[in-house]
């Protein structure tokens, strides 16, 4: 559930390159233009993450319950690196959903 | 020696141009002394090239009259013929054979003995669209800020991250309408940043109809702090500004004239520059897009409550206040506040509840003890500022500058075709209320909140936006939408584009309309004065959430304002959307619901849930019951208590607005709403005044 996405679209990877570009002046541009960086498809880019999140979510919880049947080193290196990606899917997430730029 | 002389030869034509469309042709022979021509022929271009049909330019023999040949284009007036360019299919070009004239080309297939062609001639010839220059002239807070190349507006990631966002207060200015900090400096006009799309959809469909950036397509930053009445060090404004801008365009293109696309606060600034120079403003078309002419009631929420953007959700983002902060001074917001004209179109735009001599009801609640004013204009301009110590030298400038000459001006009349398109559908706040209270010391309060909804594109009402001489037929309604959005989203993108360039893209009739009678609002407006949170989820799973002040809002037309701990929802029911409308209690005290149907854009039904007690552990549902979209409230005071339904205090229907003070009392107003305010009047709930008592 999170790796299709990012492998098609990479929503995750693109809202980060744009984040940070919308922090100077010009253009935001995007690291791979699909119909998702359009501001109109916002709310299906907040799904698709959503999705990703969940799917992360459900992998950490299959990975814990077979905690037994991985070895330690290879089950604490898995562990991390889902938690700092599930960490910043979910910022990804919280972001997206507080960003709503209006102007006047 | 001539390799094919007195053969059988074809000419082979094609027609290519940088924007496709059809092209007219004329075909003749020369003989004996006369021109026969073929009669018109068209060529229409695909992927910018066209063929027309063959024609037979054969030699004659010697013992015949010599042929000559003649190809015209007769040039549209959108077109101009760059080149033609003739050859043989040997590759041999002669000026002998071929002579260009203008628009036409003259075939003599012995022109030259030395050499001929062979079988085929070919001909090109070679249009270009011809482009008025196009400036877009972005509304207020659509150009990017700078200090010292660090941007100030709008840095998206610092207004998320920024524990304060003081980081911005050098965009604010001193109480004499000075800019607090000299090194801010403009840098480019918005064009997409995250979650919107400003200015780039709009320029992308520019450019599919070969316009180019900085050659046919221009972009007009400036200090939208200023507005139009706010004056540089030099006396400057921004009007005289957008003449350089436009002087520029005019001496690179060669152009006579430039269309004009003005977003919001740029309309009032195009309109300026057009009343200064109204024998040579060189504008050829405007469409004004989303421009509040006379005006918005928002810009009066910014002043006194501070407007987050939308930027926020939880404990990150904008700062209502600190935004409140920056705007106290810029001419700018006072230039938007709702102008005389405005007050004598729709009437009063500000509302004062008196409850202080009624310290047992809510804040917001009307009874008979509460005094019930409606501001006219001069009330209003007290109000804002005497009352909330607004800066009275702006609100002057903002007068001056909304007189009658400008409020009234018809653009037409100075030669400019004019158009305008007015975001409407989206419920939008017309009105707004003060109350006054007493808290348990005796102290006199103030609280604000939204009071009353109209059709508008979110910020400006539509009451607003075609406030202005234009020809009927010139004015169209974006059904979607939201006013920042209007520029590039689908529908409105197209049409701008069509009305300058005449193209033809496709506009669905959903999404843009010059029928105003779809512009009116079916729906359900909510009113929460309380401290109590909402969140809203439609049947799609759409969102509206309104979390610690902060706010996202994912249904399309529905509109929300929040005011303090108040809150104004407005959610269609157009197709029979349905909704689940979630409440969580955030304090202790009282709150009250005020749920109006609107149908039509008038208000049928009230109905109001007075004064219930909150508390922090309070949850519920505010429920619309399909059938007849009556309310319900569905509510557990505290976690360990059931469920219990909750009716309206009271109904009030629409349809029996009292039209005089007996009928007033008949009608039985006096159970609830406030019946007299101080001159004697008799008032309905919604502060329509209907006459003096006897």
């Amino acid at each position: 559930m999170f790796a299709i996405p990012e492998i098609l679209w990479s929503p995750v990877l693109n809202f980060y390159y744009g984040f940070w570009q919308s922090g100077r002046s010009g253009n935001v541009n995007t690291l791979r233009n699909n119909f998702l960086q359009k501001a109109d498809n916002w709310n299906y880019l907040k799904f698709i993450i959503l999705l990703q999140l969940i799917g992360l979510v459900l992998f950490l919880i299959q990975l814990i319950r077979n905690k037994k049947s991985i070895k330690k080193v290879k089950y604490f290196s898995i562990l991390f690196v889902s938690l700092v990606v599930t960490f910043l899917v979910a910022t990804a997430l919280y972001l997206a959903m507080a960003i709503n730029l209006r102007i006047f | 020696m001539p390799t094919s002389a007195y053969a059988a030869k074809t000419l082979h034509t094609t027609v290519y141009a940088d924007v496709d469309g059809t092209f007219l042709f004329n075909f003749a022979t020369y003989v004996l002394g006369n021109w026969f021509g073929s009669g018109p022929v068209y060529v229409t271009t695909n992927n910018l090239s066209g063929v027309a049909p063959d024609y037979d330019v054969s030699e004659n023999p010697p013992e015949y009259p010599p042929v000559y040949y003649r190809i015209e284009e007769t040039v549209s007036q959108e077109y101009k013929l760059s080149t033609i360019k003739c050859y043989c299919d040997n590759g041999y070009h002669s000026t002998g054979i071929f002579s260009y004239t203008g628009t036409a080309v003259y075939i003599n297939p012995l022109g030259d003995t030395s050499l001929s062609c062979s079988q085929n001639i070919y001909c090109d010839f070679y249009n270009q669209k011809i482009i008025t220059p196009v400036l877009i002239v972005p509304g207020i807070a659509g150009t990017e800020m700078e200090k010292e190349s660090n941007l100030l507006w709008a840095n998206v990631p610092k207004m998320i991250l920024s524990p304060s966002d003081s980081f911005m207060d050098p965009l604010a200015f001193n109480q004499n309408i000075t800019p607090s900090d000299s090194t801010v400096s403009i840098s480019d006009v918005i064009k997409k940043k995250p979650s919107l799309d400003y200015t780039d959809g709009l320029i992308n469909e520019f450019t599919s109809q070969g316009y180019i950036e900085g050659q046919t397509l221009f972009m007009f930053p400036y200090d939208w702090r200023y507005g139009v009445s706010g004056k540089y060090a030099d006396g400057a404004t921004n009007s005289d500004l957008l003449k350089q801008k436009i002087d520029e365009i005019l001496q690179q293109t060669g152009a006579e004239k430039v269309d004009v696309v003005a977003h919001s606060l740029g309309g009032l600034i195009v309109k300026e520059y057009v009343i200064e120079h109204q024998t040579d403003s060189h504008i050829g078309k405007a469409i004004f897009v989303g421009v509040p002419n006379t005006g918005a009631p928002d810009a009066v929420k910014a002043l006194i409550q501070g407007d987050n953007f939308g930027i926020g959700l939880g404990p990150v983002g904008l700062n209502d206040a600190e935004m409140k902060k920056i705007a106290q001074n810029m001419p700018t917001v006072y230039d938007l506040l709702p102008t005389q004209k405005y007050y004598n179109t729709t009437g009063s735009f500000v509302r004062l509840l008196d409850n202080t001599a009624n310290s047992s009801y809510g804040v917001f609640s009307v009874s008979d003890q509460t005094v019930v004013s409606n501001f006219d204009y001069d009330q209003t301009k007290s109000f804002l500022v005497t009352d909330n110590s607004l800066n009275s030298q702006a609100l002057t400038g903002a007068e001056g500058l909304h007189t009658e000459i400008f409020d009234n001006f018809d653009m037409r009349n100075a030669g400019v075709d004019l158009y305008s398109i007015n975001g409407c559908k989206t419920g939008t706040m017309v009105k707004f209320e003060q109350a006054k209270y007493k808290n348990l010391f005796g102290q006199i309060l103030t609280s604000y909140a939204p009071s009353k909804l109209n059709t508008g594109d979110g910020t400006v009402p539509v009451e607003s936006s075609t406030n202005l001489p234009i020809d009927q037929d010139k004015k169209y309604y974006a059904l979607t939408g939201e006013h920042s959005k209007l520029l590039s989203q689908d529908g409105s993108r197209q049409e701008i584009v069509n009305l300058i360039s005449g193209s033809s893209l496709p506009v669905d009739s959903k999404l843009v309309t010059q029928e105003v009678n779809q512009c009116q609002l079916n729906g359900k407006a909510i009113i929460v004065y309380s401290p109590v949170d909402v969140s809203v989820t439609d049947q799609s799973g759409k969102e509206i959430k309104l979390i610690d002040g902060n706010t996202t809002n994912e249904i399309p037309n529905a509109d929300f304002e929040i005011w303090g701990d108040h809150k104004l929802l407005y959610l269609p029911r157009d197709s029979g959307q349905a909704y689940t409308i979630n409440m969580q209690g955030t304090g202790d005290g009282t709150y009250t619901i005020r749920a109006q149907d609107i149908s039509d854009s008038l208000i049928v039904r009230t109905e109001i849930f007075d004064n219930l007690p909150a508390t922090t552990e309070l949850t519920g549902q505010i429920n619309i019951n399909p059938g007849d979209n009556s309310t319900t409230l569905l509510v557990k005071p505290t976690s360990d208590s059931q469920p219990e339904t909750i009716l309206p205090t009271i109904v009030l229907p629409g349809d029996v607005t009292p039209s005089s003070p007996d009928q007033c009392k008949k009608k039985g107003w006096k159970n609830f709403g406030s019946l007299f305010n101080k001159q004697k009047e008799c008032i309905d709930f919604f502060g329509t005044i209907h006459g003096k008592k006897k």
